[in-house]
């Protein structure tokens, strides 16, 4: 066992710095640096930058070093806690993102009990009642969710609730909370509009399980363990319970922890449609505008989070599946 | 009327609903079980031998369904069970499978859950039919592995099945087939997934347990050298019926149907004419189409005539206990 | 002697291969769902394909009185209740709403305008060959336009942007996997070949691809593509971004294949002939499982033509003047538009339809090529 965890905790690191590199590249990539785009940006805005400004900006962020030095640099101050500096803001990035971390996460992991709330008893339930009427039903509703794109459903959905009930489903708070203190009114204000991103983020997540559910389960169904169990006298909603479901939730709960940041970044076009003020749009705008401090950090972070959660899921399923741990 | 017979089994049809069509797996299935006795069921792979044993168990997939027949099952105090009409998955079928009758697989590695020990997954079935605490069944567990010759019990009890070899995942399932002391253990072919040499001792194994625990037992197999030591009595079958049955001297020494006799030349034989296997010609005809008559006409050496293609020929004693339905020891007189 | 021997040997092979192609065809067939699916899909491709010739109007072609105009209405009675079967549209006559300044557009009962088939409209080429102003059905009546789908907010035929749009959009999938697919089986096939620690290698590596969060990374990449580009620059790169992350599926099901083909006699004879590795991979091993190919590449379809319609709906894939369905569902992208012209989702409607098919299909073919697999 503590092998195996030495194996993932090697893979991890390589992977992080891999990653790591990607995001600093995609720093790089704009042409020019991004400092003289925005100093440009700040002149033509009609700002004067004196030359001294711009030498200790340069210095701060080592745009004269060769490209490696400034990566370890980068990456120096990322693990420091140190992310940069968003031009576009004029903020500190860690600020921006903590700020809107804490709300994201509420969202993703509200969508992802979401997704298991609903779709193991449907996954279950139409792997049981394999080909009737309402496994047909479930079946071509899951297909449908697969293949709407997130942000399509909140369209429909905002446009549904706009036109036949009236309300405009956009934003996670009312305007007269908005910038209003955390207290019960906000927060049972932020639970009336959760709804819609939740169910927004989670429904292809939601469509996927359900298959995967079924056929996982169908197929621990036919094995011969099933028959063994029942062949003890056991009620059959016991050895089901026990055995195939048990077996075929393994691969979730592998997979819980990367569902997660996968949940982070899926939500980002959602957050856009219904402008949520959530990380998204944060780096769809620094995207956008090329403040690449901003969007790739951002991007690191939710990598990190993604690999932590990969190593996360690992330990899980050795701990679930007995056949992993001892190896 | 003294009735010695633990399972009676009688015309048992047996159909499954596919995709392709209807199977019609078995098709008049005849064999009884005495108390204390060993019965085996051969038959090549396909004949029916499974689904004879899950349907006595009441352990068909949802596509199986009984079409016709009965099955009776007399109990520890000999009462009587109609099983073909008990709820599969009711209560009533629940106390009889597991406390009074069970069963070993062929696949002992796939026959258990990979993700449960073998003690957990034996005393799951203590836990259920006895009125036990975890402490006790799991001493009763440790008693069982014993009992089927696993060294170091209290070490494998916890121990993973892929941490099993071959043999002993076999033994294990022997331990738990005997769990809750059943009257009826059906082996469907124990040791057909086993290296020879293990084969052996997992056989005197299953042997002894019948004895230690004076059960009844069914050995399927479609091995009949396996069979001549192990069972007092035997049921041929072929295609979803059973074609001779006899006391295994009887079937050895005089067998009437011409299937057994080819099953029987198929044997490898340690003396004589080594190397010289022979197999029986000739294909199974697909269950989706049953040939007209007597099954076997299609692959029968002395068929008769045309007379073997009409009906299927009736069940004729030809000596004491020996049943055999062929149309060479039927009288043919007046047709 | 030897030579007669071989060409028995592949006289044999061949009814093999046609046995096995009908089988697999046979199975599919019974496929009712992935059937339909193919059709379809066929259907999509030749609108694609064909898109000048099944558009009214030119989709670039702006309409100052037909902005946002709703879907015309085809009628089959006029005003007097006369049945025809050639459908007959009225033109809009617009008005402006004084309260809220929106456009209200009502038909013009008095100017009943028929639909023609066949009819002349704007002039385009057919593949490059001839130049034709055929279409399939118009008014024929420049200043009697009819939009079946709608206006956008310029005035252009929704209908006619769709199908245009699915050029792009349609394309992008099929030459996004065709760039997975080299990746994919050159990657997986040198792992399933020679296995051990290159093999070992190119697992940790697809791994490693696989745990770097996909949309952060399309998003970071796509953005920073030079603004300069032009636009078939930036749809080659967007493929490429797309292709990037999704070979590795691919790769993975090569892989498990080529593992356990390699201990196959005739992939060992071909390797104790002496053929290079590259030869023995493309030549021998992939037609022995190429319609698994065929399935996992159906099924990687989607995720591609989902990835492009998400990074152009945010604005940081491809751009307008270039039409595909994500440029075309920006427009609609906040409530008021969509509150007033709901029919701009449309294009959101071929993007479901079109990875409906795609799923279908795949699974049509994956059963049938491989019926015990699920
Ligand atoms: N679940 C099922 N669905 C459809 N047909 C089945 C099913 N189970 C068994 N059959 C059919 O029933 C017939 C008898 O099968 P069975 O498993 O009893 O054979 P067997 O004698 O036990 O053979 P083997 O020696 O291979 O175990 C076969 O023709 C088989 O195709
Ligand atoms: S009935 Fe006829 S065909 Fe059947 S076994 Fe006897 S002789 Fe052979
Ligand atoms: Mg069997």
């Amino acid at each position: 066992m503590s092998k195996f965890i030495m194996h993932r905790l090697l893979f991890m690191v390589v992977t992080l710095v891999i990653i790591s590199i990607l995001s600093f590249i995609i720093i790089q990539l704009p042409p020019g640096d991004y400092l003289t785009s925005y100093i440009t940006q700040l002149r033509s805005m009609g700002t004067d930058v004196s030359d001294e400004q711009i030498e200790y900006l340069r210095e701060q962020y080592g745009l004269d070093d060769p490209v490696y030095v400034q990566y370890f640099k980068w990456i120096g101050n990322f693990l420091t806690g140190d992310m940069g500096f968003s031009f576009s803001w004029n903020r500190p990035v860690n600020e921006l993102v903590w700020e809107r971390l804490g709300l994201t996460l509420v969202i993703s992991i509200s969508s992802l009990l979401f997704t298991w709330i609903v779709a193991f008893p449907i996954g279950i339930y139409t792997a049981l009642r394999q080909n009737s009427l309402s496994d047909y039903f479930f079946t071509f509703l899951s297909f449908i969710g697969v293949a709407t794109p997130n942000f399509l459903l909140a369209l429909v959905l905002m446009y549904v609730s706009f036109k036949y009930f009236g309300i405009n489903v956009g934003g996670l708070f009312s305007p007269e909370y908005a910038d209003a203190a955390w207290g019960i009114g906000k927060i049972t204000d932020l639970l009336q509009h959760l709804w819609i991103p939740v169910v927004v983020v989670g429904t292809a997540g939601t469509a996927g399980l359900v298959r995967i559910m079924r056929a996982n389960l169908l197929d621990e169904l036919g094995k011969p363990y099933v028959i063994t169990a029942k062949s003890k006298g056991i009620p059959n909603y016991k050895v089901i319970l026990k055995y195939p479901v048990r077996i075929a939730l393994n691969p979730f709960i592998s997979t819980l922890g990367w569902q997660l940041p996968k949940l982070i970044s899926g939500s980002t076009i959602t957050a856009v449609v219904l402008s949520l003020p959530t990380t998204g749009p944060l780096l769809l705008d620094a995207l956008k505008s090329q403040d690449m401090y901003l969007a790739g950090s951002f991007i690191m972070l939710l990598s990190v989070l993604t690999v932590i959660g990969t190593f996360i899921s690992d330990i899980l399923l050795a701990l679930v599946d007995p056949r992993i741990r001892y190896v | 009327m003294a009735n010695n017979n633990i399972l009676e089994v009688e015309n048992l049809n047996v159909h499954f609903h596919t995709d392709e069509g209807i199977v019609r797996a078995l098709n008049g299935v005849d064999f009884k079980v005495e108390r204390g006795e060993a019965v085996g069921i051969v038959g090549e792979s396909g004949c029916g031998k499974s689904v004879t044993s899950t349907s006595v168990m009441r352990l068909l997939p949802g596509v199986g369904e009984i079409a016709a027949g009965t099955i009776k099952y007399y109990d520890k105090n000999k009462k009587q069970h109609d099983i073909i009409n008990l709820k599969a998955d009711g209560e009533h079928m629940r106390s009889i499978r597991g406390p009074e009758m069970s069963m070993i697989f062929q696949e002992p590695m796939t026959a258990f859950s990979p993700v449960h020990t073998i003690g957990n997954q034996i005393m799951e079935k203590l836990l259920y039919h006895e009125d036990i605490d975890k402490d006790e069944a799991r001493r009763k567990a440790l008693e069982l592995l014993k009992k089927v010759g696993i060294s170091k019990p209290e070490q494998r009890i916890d121990e993973y099945p892929f941490q099993y070899s071959g043999g002993m995942r076999q033994r294990a399932m022997i331990a738990m087939g005997l769990a809750c002391e059943p009257q009826l253990l059906i082996a469907d072919e124990p040791t057909t997934a086993l290296d020879v040499t293990i084969q052996a001792q997992v056989l005197k194994l299953i042997k002894k347990m019948q004895a230690d625990y004076n059960l009844s037992l069914i050995l399927i197999t479609h091995d009949l050298g396996v069979i001549a030591h192990m069972v007092d009595y035997v049921n041929v079958m072929y295609l979803g019926r059973v074609v001779e049955s006899g006391p295994v001297e009887e079937i050895f020494d005089n067998p009437a149907h011409p299937y057994t006799q080819d099953l029987l030349k198929s044997i490898p034989r340690m003396t004589g004419n080594e190397g010289k296997l022979a197999s029986i010609e000739g294909a199974v005809p697909d269950a989706y189409s049953l040939p007209k008559g007597c099954p076997f006409h299609t692959r029968c050496r002395k068929k008769i005539g045309e007379v073997c293609e009409r009906a299927y020929p009736e069940r004729q004693e030809i000596s004491a206990d020996h049943y055999v339905n062929c149309y060479l020891h039927q009288d043919l007189g007046d047709k | 002697m030897a030579k007669e021997n071989n060409q028995n040997e592949n006289y044999e092979n061949e009814i093999y291969a046609a046995s096995q192609k009908e089988l697999i065809w046979m199975r599919f067939k019974k496929h009712k769902l992935a059937m339909a699916a193919g059709i379809v899909l066929i259907i999509m491709y030749a609108l694609a394909i064909f898109a000048p010739f099944f558009s009214a109007q030119d989709p670039h072609q702006r309409r100052v009185s037909y902005k946002e105009a709703p879907p015309h209405q085809l009628h089959f009675e006029d005003a007097d209740g006369n049945f025809s079967l050639r459908p007959m549209i009225y033109p809009y006559s617009k008005e402006v709403d004084m309260e809220t300044f929106e456009d209200i557009y009502t038909e013009d009962t008095s100017k009943p305008t028929p639909i023609k088939f066949f009819v002349e409209g704007f002039e385009y080429e057919v593949m490059g060959l001839f130049e034709t102003d055929i279409h399939l059905f118009g008014t024929g009546d420049e200043n009697r336009p009819v939009f079946i789908f709608g206006a956008d907010s310029l005035g252009r035929d929704l209908f006619a942007r769709i199908i245009y749009g699915a050029r792009i959009s349609l394309s992008i999938g099929l030459i996004g996997v065709a760039v997975s697919l080299f990746l994919g089986i050159l990657i997986g096939g040198i792992g399933g070949y020679f296995g051990g620690k290159i093999d070992l290698f190119i697992q940790r590596m697809i791994e490693l691809v696989r745990s770097i969060p996909q949309l952060p990374l399309w998003m970071g990449l796509s953005a920073a593509l030079p603004s300069s580009w032009s636009a078939i620059q930036v749809y080659l790169a967007i493929t490429i971004i797309l292709s990037l992350m999704s070979w590795t599926s691919l790769a993975r099901v090569v892989r498990g294949r080529f593992l356990s083909l390699r201990e196959e006699e005739f992939v060992i004879a071909a390797r104790l002939m002496g053929r290079n590795p590259l030869e023995i991979i493309f030549i021998h091993m992939l037609p022995s499982f190429l319609s698994h190919i065929i399935a996992s590449l159906t099924l990687a379809i989607p995720g591609m033509i989902l990835g492009e319609t998400a990074l152009s709906f945010l604005g940081i894939g491809l751009q307008a003047p270039v039409i595909s369905w994500g440029v075309l569902l920006q427009k609609a992208q906040n409530l008021y538009t969509i509150a007033n012209a709901p029919w701009l989702m449309l294009p959101g409607l071929f993007v479901i339809i079109t990875v409906l098919a795609f799923n279908f299909l795949g699974d049509g073919i994956r059963d049938a090529a491989d019926p015990y697999s699920k």
